[in-house]
């Protein structure tokens, strides 16, 4: 009985270092964006956590439906909304990093057919320092905020 | 000897002044110049619109007397902004009843004429409504349009990017009638209310 246990928490072990290994860096609430049918593109937004006591550098990302996955950022000048390539995302040292909408993200290009509400997509994060973070993301539609007709 | 000394100091003053008044003036220019260099006309004209569109030819002229258009300008390969821009716009709609969302014609106009198609705008279009309108142009006809409504979009090339280029471009939405005059301009936001309060303002008037 005993012996079950310890081999099940062995292999447990094994299971999670390999895959959220980065026992430094977490993800969370991760998704993808439902975008149009048409749109040659989407994005997906997270949080990224980094406990240990260096920074960590985001240098490459793979998705389990597009070929090229980038990292991107988006800047408003004055309205004008400008969107361009990084060549990596910084989690500081005991810190974090969003990747939220109108600003960082992953892009996902060269979508052969629209990601709709319901669906999951794999990711591959890899750091700098050799870290792997794997995850599912779900997609999720866009969504306005909620704009209560208060008192008027 | 001192007399010399003195008209030449007199002279120096003067050289000296002459140069920083010469220099305050070729400054004041060149600051003028980089200013309606970067800067553009401020003033928003509006006007025709007049493109092709996922429903044949479209004009403002084709709005109805008590109609008004819900312009924005963007591309398909917008991941964030554009969607945001289409999705608040039918939110916007839902908060309208349904003779007032009669007289609301959201259009998108694509400044990425050389990839969206009007197959791939119908496409796009569709999925926010089937009032939504999907328009595009040359690049001529972007450059004129966009210039009467002081809509800044310019194409980035980012090589190292599957994309190949991007496209930087203002993300207000335009209240715009028939005749082309801008009701009002909305500043991007991801909450319909700005553009809910903009229609509401334009049909109590």
């Amino acid at each position: 009985m005993l012996n079950i246990r310890s081999t099940f928490l062995a292999i447990s072990a094994i299971v999670f270092s390999s895959f959220v290994n980065a026992d430094s860096l977490t993800v969370e609430n991760p998704f993808v964006r439902e975008v149009p049918p048409g749109s040659p593109a989407t994005a997906a937004f997270m949080q990224l956590y980094n406990q240990s006591d260096a920074p960590v550098r985001l240098i490459k990302a793979q998705n389990s439906i597009t070929d090229y996955t980038e990292l991107h950022d988006h800047v408003v000048i004055n309205e004008v909304m400008q969107m361009r390539q990084v060549d990596a995302i910084e989690v500081p040292a005991r810190g974090e990093v969003q990747l939220a909408p109108g600003g960082l993200h992953l892009m996902l290009i060269g979508l052969d057919q629209p990601v709709k509400e319901g669906d999951t997509l794999t990711f591959n994060l890899i750091f700098d320092n050799g870290d792997v973070l794997e995850f599912e993301a779900p997609v999720r539609p866009v969504m306005p905020m909620h704009h209560s007709s208060s008192s008027e | 000897m001192f007399k010399a000394s003195l008209s030449r100091s007199v002279l120096i003053t003067l050289l000296a002044g002459l140069l920083v008044f010469s220099l305050v003036v070729v400054g004041t220019l060149m600051f003028k110049t980089i200013l309606s260099a970067q800067g553009r006309n401020d003033e928003k004209v509006g006007g025709p619109i007049e493109l092709v569109s996922t429903r044949g030819d479209f004009s403002l002229t084709d709005l109805g007397d008590h109609q008004v258009a819900v312009v924005t300008f963007g591309y398909t390969y917008c991941p964030d902004v554009c969607p945001m821009n289409q999705a608040v716009k039918k939110q916007a709609l839902l908060e309208l009843t349904e003779e007032e969302r009669e007289r609301v014609v959201p259009l998108m106009i694509s400044v990425d004429p050389e990839r969206d198609s009007l197959e791939r705008l119908q496409e796009y279009t569709a999925f926010f409504g089937e009032s939504f309108i999907g328009a595009t142009g040359t690049k001529q006809q972007l450059e004129e349009l966009t210039d009467r409504y002081g809509v800044i979009w310019r194409r980035v090339e980012a090589d190292s990017s599957a994309m190949g280029y991007t496209i930087d471009h203002s993300a207000s939405l335009y209240l715009v009638n028939r005749e082309g005059d801008i009701i009002q301009q909305v500043l991007y936001s991801s909450s319909p209310e700005g553009l809910v309060n903009a229609i509401k303002d334009f049909f109590n008037s």
